[in-house]
């Protein structure tokens, strides 16, 4: 060609990176080890893990780290990563039953079997700002590991039964059967339908953002729907994952923590003195993230008597506007140039301001 | 019986994809697929094979019609891993040009594209002459397009018609030859025989 | 040496994997075949936001070739800074050449925009798609949708145009104007201006759509029927300025409403490519239709 085009649009992106990389480093403070975000901001790296819905704390770790904390970003670059990974296998199903508990407590109980283990929590801590946590030594971590390993039993690692099967057992739980609760779909590889089976809006949730779920579970409590449940069992700990060899055989791959809530509610009666059973709304997620996993007990019961007006009973309205990095893609995606969009209409209005014999100024 | 080697899953696939979408495109154009060094076993063209390779995996289902089946079904599951099922539900089945129209799964009004794609194996495609002289007209074609096709039986086109009369449901067609040549009736396609 | 795979920066050519490749090819194919229906499709996330242009990447990455020559705009401009961004993300998953010239390219990316330049049987036309469903504005539930296309239940369509008209004496869609195909489905062009609309009718290239975060590709064959809705007394129209290029003089292109520093405006070509080729007195092959004919010079 004949001609040189000069265009700005590729300087400009290359300064704006240049220009992020200053911000992040500018104060020339000691870089941030990935290690250092993995084990200190563990609940971050949690909530990443579980918005990108790829198990993989250390590549969210380093996600956090390239996305100056921005858990947003984060969660979607993890997501962005999980499309250049080849899939090989789906796990064998998951039993929560084998999860070496950290934490388990039931709301609906005062007493439960293995009893009430309320694990690392900040529930009954108060919000007073610590400031100590400036002047924090590795000394001082040691120290207390030191006091704290040396003062803790050493009973053997436990698994327990579930309070729901204390519900299934005197036959207080209805059962689930018909084609919404057992179709099974795998959202990523293919576009969610509606109406959707239960497989589908829960796998959508496990992917929620935290935020996002936390709404519109909020928004069922408060009037705006018909679901106010009560913690059956909230658990977080590690369980083990299994896939199938070529050979058919089963085979451990190692371990994962989640954390998976089982919301009691009263079942939805639609016969006349048809038993008022109670149903389960189910939450699991990556990692310790105890909103996450009760708001999707909430709103996985919700989604099922939809009322017609209430946005948290409404799938469709649940499971689009839930999905993060959707959701961030598009309501930033205004900042994009729109002028050609915009002139397309204008005409349009000038005609039609015309018609209506008001005045525009025309600029000449 | 094995898996081709002689065959680049990105490549080979892509450009071979290339050729695939503009004949479905532009219903009635005739292209040419590359001969690669290979040959698959009798029934199936080489382009038909390489139509499969381009196309199936794990993901979807096929089913393989007429004389040699089982080897062929052999072999197109070594070479994509694709599964089989029956010919009302597979997502492909490859034929014979002289055999009837199967009764495939045509779609449903919400989602059309379930449907099949039928890869048929004749004997020649020209856009010269031959025994049936086939015009379409529609979506993709100038006015019209006249093509010829040797080894087709004539009621497979009227049952194609007929089974694409529904519009959006319907079946899609590749038609495959002995000399690497391909061509696509697309149920958006209007089918006149002469 | 063992390749250390953890930290490997190695990537698939065209950066998606050949499962999904395989997917969006099979599924163009049927979208090729039902002219204007959207297809759902599985849409993996891509290192670009969503709202971005996910959709017409998975298009083009999924078709392209080493021997592909690329071209991506964004309004009309292959300037933008998300075209260039996208533009280093093709060529660096690809190694394809890129160009801006409409004529060399061989696969052209566009957001909003269709080039002024007649597109050729031998190229490409990706659409980046926002929202793939026309009617999206008249019925907010995807099920629902999804039925009217199936029964060609276009009544609610139609009323809000009707309603339109009522309300501001014309039909007050501007960019993304919906259209019928092949006399059966209406579509969403994409919010390109009523400009473009007539340029998908019979046109000798193969249209693409790719809507990524809704999840959905759509395709317009060559040499298809693509009417925009209109009544037999309310037409179809295409946008009129006031003055024609403040650079060139040209009047028959798609143009920029510029506001300068001292309040004053004027008008400049849109598309970027046509804008070079003109102010450099360089040969051109437009598009030819109707409403462009109507333009006097």
């Amino acid at each position: 060609m004949g001609y040189v085009a000069v265009k700005g649009g590729a300087d400009a992106i290359h300064q704006a990176q240049e220009l992020v990389e200053f911000y992040r480093v500018r104060a020339e403070t000691p870089p941030i080890a990935v290690e250092q975000i993995r084990t200190q901001l563990r609940l971050s790296v949690d909530k990443v893990i579980g918005e990108g819905g790829l198990y993989a704390p250390e590549y969210a770790a380093i996600a956090l780290k390239q996305s100056e904390g921005e858990v947003f970003e984060a969660a979607f670059i993890l997501r962005a990563f999980i499309t250049t990974l080849e899939r090989r296998h789906y796990s064998e199903t998951l039993d929560t039953r084998e999860m070496f508990v950290r934490r388990k407590i039931s709301a609906s109980f005062r007493e439960i079997p293995g009893g009430q283990v309320l694990g690392p929590t900040r529930d009954y801590t108060q919000r007073i700002l610590d400031t100590a946590k400036v002047d924090e030594t590795l000394e001082d971590m040691q120290a207390f590991l030191a006091k704290f390993v040396s003062s803790a039993g050493s009973a053997g690692i436990a698994t327990f039964g579930k309070v729901i099967d204390l519900l299934r057992r005197e036959g207080l739980l209805a059962g689930v059967g018909n084609n919404e609760d057992t179709t099974l779909k795998d959202i990523t590889r293919e576009a969610i339908r509606f109406p959707a089976p239960r497989s589908a809006r829960l796998q959508m949730m496990a992917r929620a953002e935290t935020g996002g779920l936390m709404a519109l579970g909020y928004s069922s409590l408060r009037g705006f729907g018909n679901t106010h449940p009560t913690v059956g069992e909230l658990r977080y700990g590690t369980v083990p994952v299994r896939v199938k060899d070529p050979f058919g055989r089963v085979r451990y791959i190692g371990k994962i923590e989640v954390t998976e809530a089982e919301m009691v509610t009263s079942a939805k009666v639609s016969k006349k003195r048809q038993a008022p059973l109670y149903a389960i709304g189910y939450g699991l997620c990556f990692g310790q993230n105890d909103t996450k996993a009760i708001n999707m007990g909430i709103l996985d019961r919700a989604m099922r008597s939809p009322d017609g007006k209430s946005p948290a009973t409404d799938s469709e309205f649940v499971l689009y506007h839930t999905e993060g990095v959707e959701a961030m893609g598009f309501t930033n995606h205004l900042k994009l140039p729109h002028y050609v969009t915009f002139q397309a209409g204008l005409s349009n209005v000038r005609e039609a301001i015309k018609r209506a014999g008001a005045q525009t100024v025309e600029v000449s | 019986m094995h898996k081709e080697t002689k065959y680049d899953e990105v490549f080979d696939a892509q450009r071979h994809y290339r050729q695939l979408l503009d004949c479905m495109a532009r219903p009635g154009k005739i292209n040419v697929l590359p001969r690669p060094e290979w040959a698959p076993p009798a029934g199936l063209h080489t382009a038909g094979a390489l139509v499969g390779f381009a196309l199936l995996n794990p993901d979807v289902s096929f089913c393989v019609l007429g004389a040699g089946a089982d080897t062929l079904t052999q072999y197109i599951q070594i070479n994509t891993a694709a599964k089989t099922d029956a010919v009302a539900l597979a997502d492909y089945i490859f034929m014979d040009g002289d055999a009837p129209m199967p009764v495939a799964k045509r779609g449903t009004l919400p989602y059309p594209e379930e449907s099949a794609t039928l890869v048929v194996a004749v004997d020649r495609l020209s856009a010269e002459g031959g025994d049936v002289a086939v015009s379409l007209t529609g979506p993709g074609v100038e006015g019209r397009r006249t093509f010829w096709i040797d080894g087709l039986d004539i009621a497979f086109l009227s049952q194609l018609r007929e089974c694409n009369a529904e519009f959006p449901l319907g079946i899609d067609v590749v038609l495959t030859d002995a000399e690497q040549r391909i061509a696509c009736i697309p149920r958006s396609s209007q089918i006149h025989i002469n | 040496m063992i390749e250390n795979k953890k930290y490997s920066r190695r990537y698939n050519f065209a950066f998606i994997d050949e499962s999904t490749k395989k997917e969006i090819r099979r599924k163009l194919l049927k979208a090729v075949a039902i002219p204007g229906y959207q297809v759902p499709y599985s849409s993996p996330e891509m290192p670009i936001s969503r709202g971005w242009g996910t959709g017409g990447l998975h298009v083009t990455l999924a078709i392209i070739g080493r021997e592909d020559v690329f071209k991506i705009i964004d309004q009309g401009s292959d300037a933008s800074v998300n075209a260039c961004n996208l533009r280093e993300f093709v060529e660096s998953m690809t190694g394809c050449k890129t160009t801006y010239d409409t004529r060399e390219a061989t696969i052209i990316q566009t957001r909003h925009r269709i080039t002024e330049e007649v597109l050729e049987d031998h190229q490409i036309f990706v659409f980046q798609v926002p929202q793939p469903e026309p009617l999206r504005g008249v019925e907010r539930y995807e099920y629902k949708t999804r039925l009217m296309h199936g029964e060609a239940d276009y009544a609610k369509m139609w009323v809000s145009l009707y309603e339109s008209f009522v309300q501001h004496g014309d039909i007050m869609l501007g960019a993304g104007y919906p259209v019928k195909v092949n006399g059966r489905y209406i579509m969403a062009p994409s919010p390109i201006p009523r400009w473009d609309v007539p340029n998908l009718n019979h046109a000798r290239t193969l249209y693409l759509f790719g809507a990524g975060r809704e999840k959905r590709l759509y395709a317009v064959p060559p040499h298809t029927t693509v009417e925009p809705l209109e009544f037999e007394d309310v037409l179809f129209k295409i946008e009129k300025f006031g003055l024609p290029c403040a650079k060139t003089g040209y009047r028959k292109a798609f143009l920029d409403e510029l506001f300068l520093d001292d309040g004053s405006k004027e008008y400049v070509i849109n598309d970027s490519n046509f804008m070079d080729k003109m102010e450099l007195g360089m040969d051109v092959q437009q598009f030819v239709n109707p409403y462009l004919q109507k333009i006097v010079e």
